[in-house]
């Protein structure tokens, strides 16, 4: 039996009584790149928030490469939405960066030049070496998206799970990002993004997860974003629920 | 000299120990957006010092530590309440927690007559420096004499007290505290759990407010917490600059601001006599106030 990266059971999260993602059950592939599309509402950040514990599961079971997150945190790394953090914070890129390191370093110890000095090599890797110095303030909407995947580098993770890293970010960026994203695969990672420009899709990824509130399809981006699925996905009017009242 | 060491050097320890510590674990409280909170503890740690004091009857620093924690911690979980069970907006129940249990503070002091023992109403909210003494002091001489420091105002040492202890978590914790401030869920996320150290953040505010209580009144602590971080924040960039700055507008605003309060009536004569806590508040206010005004952001070099 192959222990999947991501094995999510019979997932179930609700807000007040609302159910944002519905019995949702997925095994993701072992490597590769994964989409998770959805109309807005869809639940796509809810269950990455609950896959890491960010969120209550009102019911269902996450595995991480077959145990419960709290054991495997060094084999994650994480990307909130960019709009998620207050980018005037008093923080240069290569601080941030280095963030990715801070489970390395341990607790009650400082950031040393040695880790620094790390976080440029990391982001080097998303083209941003000459800016470790820069206040994030000061970093493009694209170059603050590299700097937070290449804080998710620092963290040297088998499993990334990124919230909507593509969004408005420039052409560079994306250019970079995806070429990140390749290597990472080469390299035996899983990355699942939660993405929502379906015109990138069969570009970028190859595998697919298509969510409304449930399970619509999953699997190969060739033989799973069919119109069929994207319209059972996008087209159908809003589901009542009424047994969440 | 010795009228110096006697009364005005305890007193501007005091007002620039008080304003340092507060100063200090400001900086966390502006960066996770909970300025209020400072103020919130100045006033709920009142009660809690009350009862303490009536039912151990001495003013000794762990028993004032005790009762304050008790009441911070009791607001804390009754504000938690507020918003969880009455679904009361946080902001609400934390002003009105604060308040009550302040007004509940002031109710002891009158009904169990310590207020006019041993605390004064007008002290707790103003604040007052000036009563910090050292009579013991002879001469330059004292400063090395055991005996001596040992009559030093009790506040004192609960300040420095106070200080080390902040300080010394404060540096151990300042990679999980830069984390939880700037991303929560990221910091959850790699096992840092920003729930804790912002209960840590919130007991530091606690002990900061309760040591610093007696110098600078519940009212004027808010200033000190939150002005030198802002007008830090200014100035700089970088985290650790901004702390530093930080501490450096408290120690001026306390050194100065005592100066003021002093030399002032001796300038101008005593009928316009000034609170150094207040002088002291005033100072750090104009400090962020010019800042602002000249938008000196950037312009110093970071600090690694």
């Amino acid at each position: 039996m192959t222990i999947h990266p991501l094995s999510v059971k019979n997932l179930t999260v609700r807000y007040g009584g609302r159910a944002a993602l519905d019995n949702f059950s997925w095994d993701a592939p072992e490597r590769g790149l994964a989409a998770i599309v959805g109309p807005n509402g869809a639940g796509k950040s809810s269950l990455l928030k609950a896959v890491l514990g960010l969120v209550p599961k009102a019911a269902g079971r996450v595995e991480i490469f077959g145990k419960p997150i709290s054991e495997q945190r060094d084999l994650i790394a994480y990307v909130p939405q960019r709009a998620s953090v207050d980018w005037d914070f008093p923080a240069t890129a290569g601080d941030v960066v280095a963030m990715g390191l801070y489970r390395r370093i341990g607790w009650l110890r400082p950031v040393r030049a040695a880790d620094h000095a790390a976080a440029r090599k990391y982001l080097d890797m998303v083209r941003l070496g000459d800016f470790a110095d820069r206040q994030i303030g000061a970093l493009s909407g694209g170059q603050q998206q590299r700097v937070f995947l290449a804080r998710a580098l620092a963290q040297q993770a088998k499993l990334f799970l990124l919230d909507e890293p593509f969004a408005g970010v420039d052409a560079v960026t994306e250019g970079v990002m995806t070429g990140v994203f390749r290597e990472l695969r080469n390299a035996g990672s899983l990355v699942v993004c939660v993405h929502h420009d379906l015109s990138s899709v069969q570009e970028i990824f190859d595998h697919v997860v298509l969510l409304h509130r449930e399970m619509i399809a999953s699997g190969p981006v060739g033989t799973t974003f069919t119109p069929e699925n994207i319209s059972r996905t996008y087209g159908v009017p809003l589901a009542l629920n009424p047994g969440n009242g | 000299m010795i009228s110096f060491l006697q009364i005005d050097l305890p007193a501007m320890l005091v007002g620039t120990l008080a304003a340092l510590v507060c100063a200090l674990i400001g900086n966390f409280l502006v960066l996770t957006r909970q300025s209020m909170l400072g103020d919130a503890m100045g006033h709920v740690v009142l009660p809690g010092i009350v009862i303490a004091f009536v039912l151990a009857g001495t003013t000794a620093t762990w028993v004032m530590l005790t009762g304050a924690f008790a009441a911070a911690l009791f607001s804390a979980m009754l504000v938690e309440f507020f918003r969880r069970v009455a679904r009361i907006e946080a902001s609400a129940a934390l002003g009105s927690v604060f308040t009550a249990m302040f007004a509940l503070g002031v109710l002891l002091l009158e009904r169990t007559g310590v207020a006019r023992t041993t605390f004064d109403v007008h002290h707790i909210l103003f604040g007052n420096i000036e009563t910090a003494i050292w009579p013991a002091a002879t001469g330059v001489a004292s400063l090395f004499d055991p005996t001596a420091l040992a009559s030093l105002p009790p506040q004192l040492g609960r300040l420095a007290f106070g200080l080390a202890v902040v300080a010394l978590v404060v540096v151990l914790l300042f990679k999980e505290l830069r984390v939880i401030s700037f991303d929560p869920d990221f910091a959850r996320t790699v096992g840092i759990p920003p729930q804790i150290i912002g209960a840590v953040v919130v007991t530091l505010a606690a002990l900061a407010a309760v040591v610093s209580l007696s110098a600078v009144g519940a009212i004027l602590l808010v200033a000190m917490m939150v002005c030198p971080p802002a007008t830090a924040r200014m100035l700089t960039d970088d985290l650790k600059t901004q702390v530093w700055l930080s501490l450096l507008f408290a120690l001026a605003s306390g050194v100065f601001g005592y100066a003021i309060a002093v030399l002032v009536p001796l300038a101008f004569g005593y009928e316009i006599s000034l609170g150094a806590a207040g002088t002291i508040a005033v100072l750090s206010g104009l400090f962020q106030l010019v800042a602002m005004l000249f938008g000196l952001k950037r312009g110093l070099p970071k600090l690694t």
